[in-house]
């Protein structure tokens, strides 16, 4: 008899959503789907709102990574505008960006990943967070605290503030770096290539008592999308869009800015609200593609700075490339990590880093903006249509986790029939359902929503609907 | 040298939601400050470094007005939402650093959590008596740590031959 296993919420990810697993008759897994279970509407309640409000409005999407939004949605009203902006506006915007994927990266693999990693996947539920992992190794915990200071103090020295911040604006940002801001940043970034080299020492070895997890936490081909410099490095604020095939080939070198929706195209299912992003070239589901630490790896030769592309060389020689285990998200989060600090400590070496030239001024001169950036989870969208008031009238916003989406859903799937056998779901597999889905890190938003042992309800329903089991852990 | 810290907390959008955001604003005394939506493990390492920690937080099943004062202890982690306890930040210090101050939680009651980036006067009035109970406090603690040091040991003068 057909059976249905529900898992809901999914714990340690940003956001509420859910899994439901759908076991066939002889016991095979038929289908697994992620839903995600929340509605926002801010495509819609934009519209009608003065163009030049979108990035502080569009920062309010998310608690975690409001920079991100608000970069995006920036560059999208300053294509409204019409202006390039200043050199020094930009540079200041790159600081910042890589700030908040220093701090959003050691979030998701400290706080919300390690107690699988440290602890394994089959450690007591109440034990696996990041307290859990304070106990049994302090060090990591403590890295993983100073890390992501580390990204939230760089973030409140140059913007203000830790979260929302407004400094970013059309045309630039609102003030210039002082000399003494400068070197309160650069004297924080020594501690962290100390605290991500004592990390990668450890994890390393760590990474590699998970082979199973490897194995089958979405492993398999796809495409891989990100911005590119066009030298073959790392790049997270600017430059067009690259799409490669699962064996490295290049399928699409450059994808204009504006032209990124005659090529990638969005399908919303009946049972979530987050679409599902797809390369409309190939076609959907085919055209399945991933974006974020493991894509970006993936797009590029090397990193471009020195200690990430020695990490980044001993992985590859360990796993091969392209990556295609979403497990080797962990890696890649940090190795970006350590590329951040770097590219940190290069561009406040720069010149011109305190020039006072940091914004210009313009009157909307365009009827339509796109705004394309790296926001820590992947590649981030923003696009306005505003009138000649420049009153938004339409906004399209293509996010991180739905360029994911159709990965989730297919490794979700893949981890189920790996580990779920015959309708049987031990704690352990049922944490290795929702690790795989960790792997990608979504953010569904940052509203409220626990994390570490939660409320965990499956249910196991037959075929006309009928429950048939249910068991349930709660806090 | 060490030095007291207070951590005042509450969402300062929802008018006395944050009466311990302005509380700390109001005590006049050499410490560090804190003012947050929430508390979050990055906490951790600067309780560890503090002489003594002092929370201030609203209480809406309190009497709207009414002052509480505890003493906070380590807690376990048989569970972890987003919402992280004064004990269970108390508990990571001493775990990341071994370090472990006291602490003390002062929660004021209120009633109004309406829209607002302002406290109400009722709030106002707690928020005041919050800094009030504090500066009691940390004078208190302050006294403590003032007493002369008990001596580990004491020389006898040389008894006389005579």
């Amino acid at each position: 008899m057909s059976q249905k296993i529900l898992i809901d919420p999914v714990t340690r990810i940003e956001g509420h959503a859910k899994v439901t697993i759908q076991i066939a008759d002889d016991g095979r897994i038929a289908d697994a789907r992620l839903h995600i279970t929340q509605l926002r509407g801010f495509e819609k309640f934009c519209e009608n709102r003065p163009f030049y409000e979108m990035p502080s409005l569009m920062a309010r999407i998310c608690g975690i990574c409001p920079v991100s939004h608000l970069i995006a949605s920036s560059k999208a009203c300053d294509a409204i505008l019409g202006v390039n902006i200043p050199a020094n506006a930009a540079r200041l915007r790159r600081i910042l960006n890589l700030a908040q994927i220093l701090q959003s990266h050691a979030l998701s693999v400290f706080h919300l990943s390690s107690p699988d990693l440290v602890l394994g996947m089959d450690a007591p539920p109440e034990k696996r967070n990041l307290f859990g992992v304070a106990e049994s190794a302090a060090e990591v915990a403590r890295d993983g605290i100073r890390l992501r200071q580390i990204g939230q103090q760089i973030i409140e020295i140059l913007a203000g503030k830790r979260i929302h911040p407004a400094w970013v604006v059309p045309g630039g940002v609102s003030a210039p770096l002082t000399a003494e801001k400068r070197d309160q940043i650069a004297a924080m970034l020594p501690d962290g290539i100390a605290a991500l080299e004592r990390t990668l020492d450890r994890f390393r070895s760590l990474f590699q008592r998970f082979p199973e997890e490897m194995e089958c936490f979405a492993n398999f081909p796809s495409l891989f999308m990100g911005l590119t410099d066009g030298a073959g490095r790392l790049e997270y604020y600017d430059g067009p869009l690259r799409v490669t095939a699962a064996d490295g080939s290049v399928v699409l070198n450059e994808i204009p800015r504006e032209d990124y929706a005659e090529y990638l195209g969005e399908i919303a299912e009946s049972d979530s609200y987050l679409k599902s992003a797809f390369y409309r070239p190939m076609g959907y589901p085919a055209g399945m593609y991933r974006v974020g630490p493991l894509a970006r790896l993936n797009l590029v030769t090397h990193c471009g700075t020195r200690r990430a592309d020695h990490e980044l060389g001993a992985l590859r020689t360990f796993a091969g490339a392209p990556l295609l285990s979403s497990f080797h998200y962990h890696h890649a989060r940090l190795i970006e990590m350590l590329h951040v600090i770097e590219r940190v400590e290069e561009l406040l070496a720069d010149a011109d880093v305190l020039s006072p030239h940091v914004r210009a001024s313009a009157e909307p001169n365009c009827e339509e903006g796109v705004g394309i950036a790296e926001a820590p989870r992947g590649t981030l969208v923003h696009h306005y249509k505003v009138d000649r008031n420049g009153l938004v009238r339409w906004a399209n916003l293509m996010i991180a986790t739905g360029h994911n989406n159709l990965a989730m859903n297919q490794g979700v799937k893949q981890t189920a029939q790996y580990f779920v056998r015959d309708g049987k779901l031990s704690d352990g597999a049922l944490n290795r359902v929702e690790a795989v889905i960790r792997s990608f890190d979504p953010c569904l938003s940052c509203s409220t929503h626990a994390i570490g042992q939660m409320p965990l309800r499956i249910d196991l329903v037959g075929p006309r609907g009928e429950l048939l089991d249910s068991r349930s852990r709660t806090t | 040298m060490k030095r007291p810290l207070l951590i005042g907390y509450g969402n300062c959008l929802r008018e006395d939601d944050a009466v311990g955001w302005h509380a700390v604003e109001r005590i006049n005394t050499d410490a560090d400050i804190v003012q947050c939506r929430q508390l979050t493990p990055e906490l951790a390492p600067k309780i560890a470094q503090a002489s003594i920690v002092v929370f201030f937080d609203a209480a809406i099943d309190q009497e709207p007005g009414s002052i509480h004062e505890a003493r906070v202890s380590p807690d376990a982690f048989e569970s972890w939402t987003h919402h992280v306890s004064p004990g269970q930040l108390l508990a990571m210090a001493k775990q990341l650093t071994g370090c472990m101050p006291a602490a003390f939680l002062i929660t004021g009651g209120v009633r109004r959590i309406g829209w607002s980036e302002c406290l109400s006067s009722e709030g106002e009035t707690t928020a005041q008596a919050m800094a009030d109970r504090a500066a009691t406090l940390l004078n208190k603690s302050a006294a403590v740590d003032r007493r002369p040091a008990y001596p580990r040991s004491v020389s006898c003068p040389a008894e006389s031959e005579e």
